[in-house]
């Protein structure tokens, strides 16, 4: 009952319809992609060059005949996994380490929360390249490299979040009632965080398939998985004569991007609505 | 005498979708120039939205003026344009709030701020306006105004911010000052300067006041003309005398009936037993470590309990009264073992308890239960009431079956009906919530309830409501109580004894009577004369006593 009122007044907004639109055919590409283009999207099928629009091939091929529609549909799956997987991992880190922290204070807080920082002051980009060069390039590395640089600010917005929800009184009513610190933590204050959690995820989703992007356009992704970063890397010497070749990934990660972006202020609005400012005290 | 503001039929109404259509429905009064026109009325009733209404700070698009007329000296303030409307605020009609401190700007000093009032309004003369901001400032009766003017508001006591607005509201001289609870906030002895500050300008200004307040001690002290409201109507409109002694409408009877009186018979009813005592707290002391750059930059602690001894006999309520700030919640929190005392000891049922960590301490917690002040932030708002009340039995080792035995027992107790238990607190009133978090609090069987200010953030007739039952579960289960609260006359409805706490110490103990009847210490007596409506209930005191003798 109350769920479904809550999903009406997602779709409602329309940032949740576009951005859900958006991500719902993203997703389903990515899901088809094996149907709808069977076998290798390495493989090279047709003249190269091929510009979009040519029969069978709706959007072209590249320099080696290769089906750019093809990769598309499975760069869109690597790109899906790799943003879940390492918003996961970046949410989970940064949730146990901000309530712990946020929650216990003192020295705990101070030993955190100097270890965030120094996870903050190093670019977060450099640092993930350097991972990504060290570990090898594999679709492993590249989610920990992702997430290792994501957990950070989860991290805060959870300290935050419990700081302030660790002088209720409800709190205190169930350190009265002899509940252990571990139950206080993750039964009576995090339910109460979730949704700033959960806007904040969606967010990071989205940065992270950029992230990913950047890694494989540099040439430092998973050579055996195809990703949209790698497309556009690998079509940019040819820009001005095969523009596709970027062109059609790059709005596949714009349209996810903005999709994820959407859904992350439609989230925001739904989960928590700003109250109405009608009279206090009347 | 023509009146100053005429409020004629005014509705606002509420977004589609509320629980009633208007907030404010038909409306009339008058404040007339010098005189005090108290509203009163429960929360909801619609008043501050009404006070909003006159000086046009309605959030657009949410609540909107249906139907009716404002006019400020006979000219209209409905149809008024906003920049000829912001001429008038604050010039010929100003308003206070409750919150004083969220209603000063916290990054600017508090001379710039009153200052500032004055060059929106055009006064260029920078010396001038300084001149103005001091003798206004010294109007208040702030002490030295010159460097007073230099600080920032959390640099200030709750009074003094207050009087800081007060200085604002009043530093172009308006005809029409509207308060909105400005008293709400501040102790019993601040409250009481401030009112008599706002009669003394009143007095010197000629100023016509709408008071907006739900205290009917308040009103019995200030007022000239008493409106009533209920549920966005006006009930009763009157003269203070003709409302507080002979109140018409049954509405205004029962508000009246509600308020807490100084109950001197309470040590007869139930003389305290000599028994061996529940609790000792003896020779208590605990310090905070004070913030880096305090007022003076000094980097110490400061002494929240003092040197403090108590006991609590078996079956026995104790009321802790004293003013914020003057280590009554620490001590609470130091009996229920939330913070560790620096030293002293703490005896519970002849066990030294001080000292209980893990194992030992998780024994101990039942038996010493909390009872909240504000019942929104003391029930997790994401839990069924069923999870709130029997999470911690079941966690504590009782089965599901005989919790659910022990809710159902509680909840009848407490006068919550079982169907409620699958709703989340959100769906309860705040009367029922407080219910619901002294059902948190029974069903862990406990001997001692700590009480924090209790009912200090409930409606009067749902407080007098929530008295009645903290007074029948204690005869029914025994329970000894640790009643903390502000309010000496609602310590007065249920203590045994009190004790008064100033600035970390207790002061003085005993029976309400005997400390109501001769207080010894000078704090004691100053806490007693600044009780609202005293002269109110004295007279009502007196006529009750009157037809006995006759």
């Amino acid at each position: 009952m109350k769920n479904d009122r809550m999903l009406l007044r997602f779709l409602r907004q329309p940032a949740g319809l576009a951005g859900s639109l958006m991500l719902g055919v993203i997703l389903a590409v990515a899901f088809g992609a094996g149907w709808l283009y069977p076998g290798d999207p390495w493989a090279m099928v047709a003249d190269p060059n091929l510009p979009p629009l040519s029969p069978g091939h709706p959007f072209g091929t590249d320099m080696l005949g290769r089906d750019v529609a093809a990769g598309v549909a499975h760069g869109a799956r690597v790109s899906l996994l790799i943003g879940l997987i390492a918003t996961a991992i970046a949410v989970l880190v940064g949730t146990v380490l901000g309530a712990v922290s946020g929650y216990y204070g003192g020295m705990v807080d101070d030993l955190v929360m100097r270890f965030t920082e120094i996870f903050q002051t190093i670019p977060g980009f450099l640092l993930s390249l350097l991972m990504v060069a060290i570990f090898g390039p594999s679709l492993y590395s590249i989610v920990f490299a992702i997430g290792v640089i994501s957990w950070p600010s989860v991290a805060r917005l959870v300290r935050a979040e419990f700081l302030s929800m660790r002088t209720r009184d409800f709190v205190k009513a169930a350190v009265l009632g002899g509940q252990s610190d571990a139950r206080i933590l993750f039964c009576q204050i995090l339910p109460n965080t979730l949704s700033p959690i959960v806007v904040a995820a969606s967010l990071m989703m989205a940065t992270a398939i950029l992230l990913e992007s950047a890694i494989s356009f540099l040439g430092l992704g998973d050579r055996s998985m195809i990703s949209w970063g790698f497309m556009i890397g690998a079509g940019r010497t040819t820009l001005l004569q095969s523009w596709w070749l970027s062109a059609l990934p790059g709005a596949a990660i714009f349209v996810t991007v903005l999709g994820l972006n959407f859904m992350g202020d439609a989230l925001n609005q739904t989960l928590s609505p700003r109250r109405r400012p009608v009279g206090g005290h009347a | 005498m023509s009146p100053l503001l005429h409020i004629e039929g005014l509705s606002v109404a509420l977004p589609e979708g509320s629980e009633r259509p208007f907030a404010v429905h038909d409306v009339s009064l008058q404040v007339l120039p010098g005189q005090t026109v108290c509203v009163v009325g429960e929360s909801g009733s619609g008043k501050s939205v009404m006070a909003n209404a006159v000086m046009r700070l309605l959030p657009r698009n949410v609540l909107r003026v249906a139907a009716g007329r404002i006019t400020l000296q006979g000219q209209d303030l409905l149809s008024l344009d906003a920049a000829s409307m912001r001429t008038l605020r604050g010039a010929r009609m100003a308003m206070i709030f409750q919150e004083p401190m969220t209603a000063l700007n916290p990054v600017m000093t508090v001379g710039d701020q009153i200052d500032e009032v004055l060059l929106v309004h055009g006064r260029t003369d920078g010396a001038a306006r300084t001149r103005r901001v001091i003798e206004l400032m010294a109007e208040m009766n702030l002490p030295e105004p010159e460097t007073l003017r230099h600080r920032y508001p959390f640099q200030l006591s709750g009074g003094q911010r207050q009087r800081i607005l007060i200085a604002m509201a009043m530093a172009l001289e308006p005809q029409l000052l509207i308060a909105d609870e400005p008293t709400t906030a501040l102790d019993v002895t601040t409250q009481a300067q401030i009112l008599a500050l706002i009669q003394r300008l009143q007095r010197r200004h000629g100023l016509g006041v709408l008071f907006i307040t739900h205290d009917f001690g308040v009103v019995a002290d200030i007022a000239d003309q008493v409106v009533v409201m209920q549920q966005g109507r006006v009930v009763e409109s009157a003269g203070a005398a003709q409302v507080l002694g002979r109140p018409s409408h049954a509405y205004t009877r029962r508000l009246i009936d509600a308020v807490p009186r100084l109950r001197a018979a309470q040590a007869q009813e139930q003389a305290p037993a000599a028994t061996a005592p529940l609790l000792e707290i003896s020779r208590v002391s605990k310090s905070y470590r004070a913030r880096g750059t305090g007022l003076f930059g000094a980097r110490g602690r400061t002494l929240a309990l003092d040197d403090v001894s108590l006991c609590i006999g078996q079956g026995e309520t104790v009321g802790l009264i004293g003013e914020s700030g003057s280590g009554k919640t620490t001590l609470g929190h130091c009996v229920m073992r939330l913070l560790d005392i620096d030293s002293g000891s703490l005896r519970f049922n002849g066990q030294s308890v001080e000292g209980l960590r893990g194992r030992a301490l998780a024994a101990l917690r039942p038996q010493i239960q909390m009872i909240f002040q504000d019942p929104f932030a003391s029930l997790n708002p994401r839990h069924r009431v069923r999870r709130i009340i029997t999470e911690n039995v079941i966690l504590g080792g009782v089965s599901p079956a005989e919790a659910q035995r022990r809710m159902e027992q509680v909840l009848a107790l407490v006068g919550i009906d079982p169907a409620a238990v699958e709703r989340y607190p959100h769906e309860f009133s705040g009367g029922q919530r407080q219910r619901i978090g002294i059902a948190r609090a029974l069903v862990m069987q406990p001997r001692l309830i700590v009480a924090d200010e209790a009912v200090s953030a409930l409606d009067v007739s749902v407080q007098q409501q929530v008295l009645a039952l903290l007074r029948d579960v204690r005869a029914r289960l025994g329970l000894s109580m640790l009643f903390i609260t502000h309010d000496l006359r609602v310590a007065s409805q249920i203590c045994d004894r009190i004790a008064v706490m100033h600035k970390g110490r207790i002061v003085e103990t005993g029976t309400v009577e005997a400390v109501a009847r001769a207080p010894k210490h000078p704090y004691t007596r100053s806490l007693f004369d600044a009780m609202p409506g005293l002269a109110w209930e004295r007279r009502a005191q007196a006529q009750a006593a009157e037809p006995l003798r006759a």
